[in-house]
């Protein structure tokens, strides 16, 4: 027992922090896309932060609950619902039996995250429950969900049960991810190996500018559309490993940033690469939405990428504190009931 | 040889031997990788060896927590150097020979006619051509198992196709320039198609998924379509 997909998503997907260690075979990491949310949404449920989440994108599916569950949304605001009242996102709520949870209304954000105590059961391919879409393995059977699909969870249920008779319980409060995202209005960078390859006013377009991100985006990148970047010379590149968040310049003078199911190598020049503390930010950036980019030191963006996880940890120490004393009273109150 | 070590982003950094990529070069890193893998420096996550780089992919949060360092990238920087620097002989990468049947008939090859035109050889000679010579991996990316094998004979060499063609399909053997390889999954692609093998590139289920590893050495042996057939009813 777990959920049902009662109505298919766009490209809803099993994922978690992704597959490390198979890059020299040419499997890449994939994993979230928002890596914050899914540690967020982990968390608000008592899990590590590395268990199987639901990756959503607008439109998303719809799930019915075969049984109880402590869920945990995270993310993009869909506009979740359950059996049509609305529910908070970055709070944990016990979902009832046989209730639906559904998505209405994208508000804000491209990626938004499901998560169950103990997770999704699934069988890990080397290592990670993450789906890889291009060679069709991994996650659920290797692909996007499906209606009828089922995912059972790792533990039955709640017992006793929280909800009781009721349809929900939102339990009383909420993280606070503010600080998990900021970093002002630009998005940051590091210069990349290839970034001299530039010539000087391309690579004051590509401070100065704003790029939109393409609808021709998907998980493996962002395809940016603004000025037109041009290259010193046609030098060719010879391929090369790249990370994701690595910005490639395209023949064309487009702009790609490699996202989760990036490549492992490209031989497209490398001019920068996106700090690994805002990709996050960068993968909740929605098609068509304008985006502006500054560059910072690699020092800078190590520092960043330290002190945020930093703030992952406490607001990790502290969900688990509230829904450790929530349960232990709600526990107690039952039992003198 | 000397080599450059440069940042990749904050998360990784790569070292880079010379300007050109030559056999040389690529057997050298082929070596070190399998010293750096041995070497298991802590937050490292991912090698990818390339034709004249070696990218170290890691977790500066697990490397500064691992080691106390205040700088992850100095760090790794450091171990990279120190291993590189008392390093006497290179080791010589791990090689294997293996041969790999594939079925040259046209309905496998929908660019063959195009390389025939374009070079002025005939498809027999296409054929012999292509499997006539043991190619080298040079490294392994782009798909799980994509092997970017080389060098192609010259009177045969194509060059990529400027638009990628949707759907190639899995096992399909192409050429790009001087280069070779074997389409390990059905994907979009700009390779030029001439044949196709039966022999599963990628595994999922095997504890081995990807059958070619960079370093190893491969000969095309041309099969039939009867023999393509046989090979996929085993």
């Amino acid at each position: 027992m777990g959920i049902q997909v009662i109505k298919q998503g766009i490209a809803d997907s099993l994922q978690d922090l992704g597959r490390r260690g198979y890059q020299h075979l040419g499997i890449n990491p994939g994993g979230v896309m928002d890596e914050v949310a899914c540690r967020v949404a982990n968390m608000l449920v008592g899990n590590e932060p590395a268990e199987a989440v639901l990756e959503l994108h607008f439109p998303a599916g719809s799930f019915l609950f075969q049984e109880e569950a402590l869920i945990a949304l995270a993310g993009a605001d869909f506009g979740a619902t359950i059996n049509r009242t609305p529910i908070p996102l970055h709070t944990p709520v016990v979902i009832g039996r046989n209730s639906v949870l559904e998505f209405k209304r994208p508000t804000r954000g491209a990626h938004c995250y499901l998560a169950v105590r103990d997770g999704f059961r699934a069988p890990r391919w080397l290592n990670s429950y993450s789906t890889n879409l291009r060679a069709r393995v991994g996650g659920y059977n290797g692909r996007i969900l499906e209606k009828q699909d089922e995912i059972p969870f790792y533990t039955a249920g709640i017992s006793p049960s929280i909800t009781g008779n009721r349809d929900m319980v939102v339990l009383p409060w909420q993280a606070d991810v503010q600080a998990l995202y900021d970093g002002g209005d630009r998005i940051r960078l590091v210069e990349g190996h290839e970034w001299d390859w530039l010539n000087e006013p391309s690579r004051q377009l590509l401070t100065c500018l704003p790029f939109t991100i393409s609808a021709q985006s998907d998980r493996m990148g962002y395809r940016l559309k603004g000025p037109s970047l041009k290259a010193v010379s046609n030098r060719q590149m010879i391929s090369t490993g790249v990370t994701r968040g690595t910005i490639q310049l395209l023949p064309s003078g487009d702009l790609i940033v490699l996202m989760a199911d990036h490549q492992s190598t490209g031989g497209y020049p490398r001019l920068a690469h996106v700090a690994g503390v805002d990709v996050p930010r960068l993968a909740q950036y929605r098609f068509n939405e304008q985006v502006g980019f500054e560059i910072i030191s690699v020092a800078q963006a190590e520092d960043l990428l330290v002190s945020r996880d930093q703030s992952l940890q406490q607001l990790q120490g502290a969900c688990a504190l509230r829904l450790n004393k929530y349960l232990q009273e709600y526990g107690i109150h039952r039992s003198e009931l | 040889m000397s080599y450059t070590i440069y940042p990749v982003g904050e998360r990784a950094l790569a070292v880079q031997w010379g300007e050109s990529a030559d056999e040389q070069t690529n057997e050298v890193i082929q070596g070190i990788a399998e010293l750096v893998r041995e070497a298991n420096i802590p937050g490292v996550t991912d090698l990818i060896p390339a034709y004249q780089t070696l990218t170290l992919v890691y977790d500066p949060v697990q490397v500064r927590k691992s080691t106390g360092a205040p700088s992850a990238y100095d760090w790794v920087h450091g171990e990279i150097r120190l291993l590189l620097e008392d390093l006497r002989d290179i080791p010589a990468p791990s090689s294997r020979s293996i041969e790999i049947p594939v079925c040259y008939d046209p309905s496998f090859g929908p660019d063959q006619a195009l390389i025939c035109r374009d070079r002025a050889v005939s498809t027999d000679t296409l054929v012999s051509l292509h499997s006539r010579l043991e190619y080298k991996v040079y490294m392994i990316g782009f798909l799980p198992g994509f092997a970017y094998m080389g060098m192609v004979d010259e009177r045969i060499t194509s060059p990529r196709k400027r638009e990628p063609v949707m759907h190639i399909p899995a096992g399909s053997v192409g050429i790009a320039g001087i280069q070779t390889g074997i389409y390990p999954v059905s994907s979009p692609g700009g390779w030029n198609i001439i044949g196709r093998t039966p022999v599963a590139l990628f595994d999922p289920a095997a504890a081995d998924p990807v059958l070619l590893r960079a370093g190893d050495r491969v000969r095309f042996v041309p099969i039939t379509l009867e023999a393509y057939h046989g090979y996929t009813s085993h």
